[in-house]
């Protein structure tokens, strides 16, 4: 039983959370930073604490001062969003030491997924392929390690285990360059993530990114909600999202989200989660699983009709799924655009008031957003200011309703990336869903 | 505005225990404060359909007045935490009103995690007022003390 929940997170994710709270009559305790404390959000909340200063670290990211707000307000449970605290083991576990019920999946299971090289040695022996080469970690041998490059075959993609968010990769393309790669990311991973630990796999030129979401109880019910399309990203940071993912059969869907199903039941995974796949037109290589709610989670929720964050909170009071995998229905289609404090130019970050602010709205457009006429963006925290999404029956009328969305959009006083969107949603790759993961790239040339 | 309106304000107000008002019509707008002071902006601010928002008390709110002349002498708390007045609860408080503190000097605890965090004075001085009751939670930033001359 959870009657009131702390929300240790900021922006659209702790609006969107505290949404789904008060659907469900449980009370919310808005955690928030000094330069947060007038946010409209926080005072929607039925309480507020601030637990620190603006800088991330000794705020959102300060595990005694969440914890203490949730003693203090005598909460019985902790949301982490996404970001921060989110991926931290040592959070979920301290929550869990503390008294109260961590709203995600198990310490245990954020540790294995947060290391690559245990996630793809779990994975593959719960049946999934992964990209050759994958799973073992290098050694100090260079000739050693220059066979197995040979065996993989070149370009080959350096990994640092321990790495997420973009850092602590990098692209080899002969053997020449293998000594020096190994240097440099080794250093980047053990000032970025404190381990050094490395692995190779296979570089796939032109993949797409396709991920699956799955929603597991504590019960053993576990369920996968079909696929979502991440191939428009820059910089490994996503920008468009859309489901499903256009030209994959439904055959093809389910098989692999019975795949993902199968590999949560093995390894008793509950809570929401997202398997993630490069596919290179023939086959579905696991690279990543998220233990945690995504940013771009309504577009599956637009397409299932399933509520995800209710369902977080329904696993964490240990009930059992809203829905088995045959009242699973997915239907129709839709796409997320971030729109981002960003020039739609080159994506620099632009922080600044926001001084005219209008939503749009209208059939099948959903606007995930905290900020308001007057909101400041600061520079302490990531650039997104909303999420647009849009439903259609089928993906021209979510692109069309996606068009006049952005259209109606108001935002001024920074840089954002509407005109980017708005370049993407008439390019003809796009349209013609020809995707990749340089894809952006290519439109931003 | 007519007047007959505004006389009518005055009475809803009195009749409260607001210390300020302000509404807006149209273009035209009135405020109506108690007390010689400003008081910082809260009410209008929230969101529609916001009531429960906890507001600084009044008590604090002139702390804050007071402390943009004299910044230095306010504690505010370091950290989220249980306030504890005394090391623990059989023993005499660390400080009361009245009392003259040094440099690092303990005044009070703050619990956080189960860990108890002594919290030391910034200043030196006298202890005017102790803003918070023993047992009471604190928000990081929230004043504890006031120590003056």
């Amino acid at each position: 039983m959870i009657d009131k929940v702390v929300i240790a997170n900021r922006g659209e994710i702790a609006l969107r959370i505290l949404r789904a709270c008060r659907d469900l009559g449980i009370s919310t305790v808005a955690l928030h930073s000094e330069i947060d404390r007038d946010a409209k959000y926080v005072k929607l909340a039925d309480e507020s604490v601030c637990i620190g200063p603006a800088s991330p670290i000794r705020s959102y990211l300060n595990i005694p001062a969440v914890i203490a707000a949730a003693e203090v307000t005598n909460a019985s449970a902790i949301h982490p969003g996404y970001g921060f605290l989110a991926e931290s083991s040592d959070f979920a576990e301290r929550v869990e030491k503390s008294g109260f019920n961590f709203i995600g999946p198990s310490a245990e299971s954020i540790r294995t997924m947060g290391n690559k090289l245990h996630a793809i040695e779990t994975m593959r022996e719960a049946g999934l392929e992964c990209l050759p080469g994958s799973g073992n970690a290098i050694g100090d041998d260079l000739s050693e390690v220059k066979l197995m490059a040979q065996e993989i075959g070149y370009p080959v993609l350096l990994k640092a285990a321990a790495g997420g968010g973009g850092k602590g990769m990098r692209q080899v393309e002969q053997e020449s360059q293998l000594e020096q790669a190994i240097m440099v990311t080794r250093n980047e991973s053990q000032s970025a993530f404190g381990d050094s630990t490395l692995y190779l796999e296979k570089y796939l030129v032109n993949p797409r990114h396709i991920e699956i979401q799955v929603v597991a109880d504590k019960l053993g019910n576990v369920i996968h909600l079909g696929n979502r399309e991440c191939s428009i990203q820059w910089n490994h940071q996503k920008l468009v999202e859309e489901a499903p993912a256009p030209g994959i059969d439904a055959s093809t869907r389910d098989f692999l989200g019975g795949l993902c199903v199968q590999a949560c039941k093995k390894i008793g995974y509950y809570g929401v989660g997202t398997f993630e796949f490069l596919y290179d037109g023939k086959k579905f290589y696991f690279i990543e699983m998220n233990a945690r709610i995504q940013v771009e989670h309504p577009v599956t929720e637009f397409i299932s009709g399933c509520d995800i964050v209710k369902e977080q909170l329904r696993i964490a009071c240990s009930d059992s799924l809203s829905m088995t995998q045959d009242q699973v229905k997915l239907e129709g289609h839709s796409i997320e655009c971030r729109i981002n404090a960003e020039d739609s130019e080159n994506l620099m970050p632009s922080p600044g008031k926001i001084t005219q602010y209008h939503q749009p709205g209208g059939p099948g457009v959903r606007v995930d957003s905290h900020v308001y006429h007057n909101y400041e963006i600061t520079p302490y925290y990531d650039s997104l200011i909303a999420k647009l999404i849009t439903y259609g029956r089928d993906r021209s009328e979510a692109i069309a309703r996606m068009q006049g969305a952005l259209e109606e959009m108001v935002l001024e006083g920074v840089k954002t990336t509407i005109p980017l969107h708005q370049r993407i949603m008439m390019d003809k790759d796009f349209r013609e869903a020809n995707l990749d993961i340089n894809y952006l790239q290519r439109v931003l040339n | 505005m007519d007047l007959r309106k505004i006389r009518k304000l005055i009475e809803i107000f009195h009749a409260t225990e607001l210390t300020e008002i302000e509404i807006h019509e149209g273009e035209e707008s009135i405020r109506l404060t108690r007390g010689s002071r400003g008081v910082p902006e809260v009410a209008h601010q929230s969101a529609p359909g916001v009531d429960s928002v906890p507001v600084k008390s009044l008590e604090e709110i002139q702390l804050d007045e007071e402390g943009e002349e004299s910044e230095h002498s306010i504690v505010r708390a370091p950290m989220v935490g249980t306030f504890f007045l005394a090391p623990s609860p059989d023993q005499e408080p660390f400080v009361k009103v009245g009392d003259k503190v040094q440099k690092g000097q303990a005044l009070c605890l703050i619990e956080a995690m189960k860990i108890f965090n002594q919290i030391e004075s910034e200043y030196e001085g006298t202890i005017i007022n102790i803003l918070k009751e023993d047992g009471e939670p604190v928000e990081y930033g929230e004043p504890l003390f006031f120590i003056g001359e």
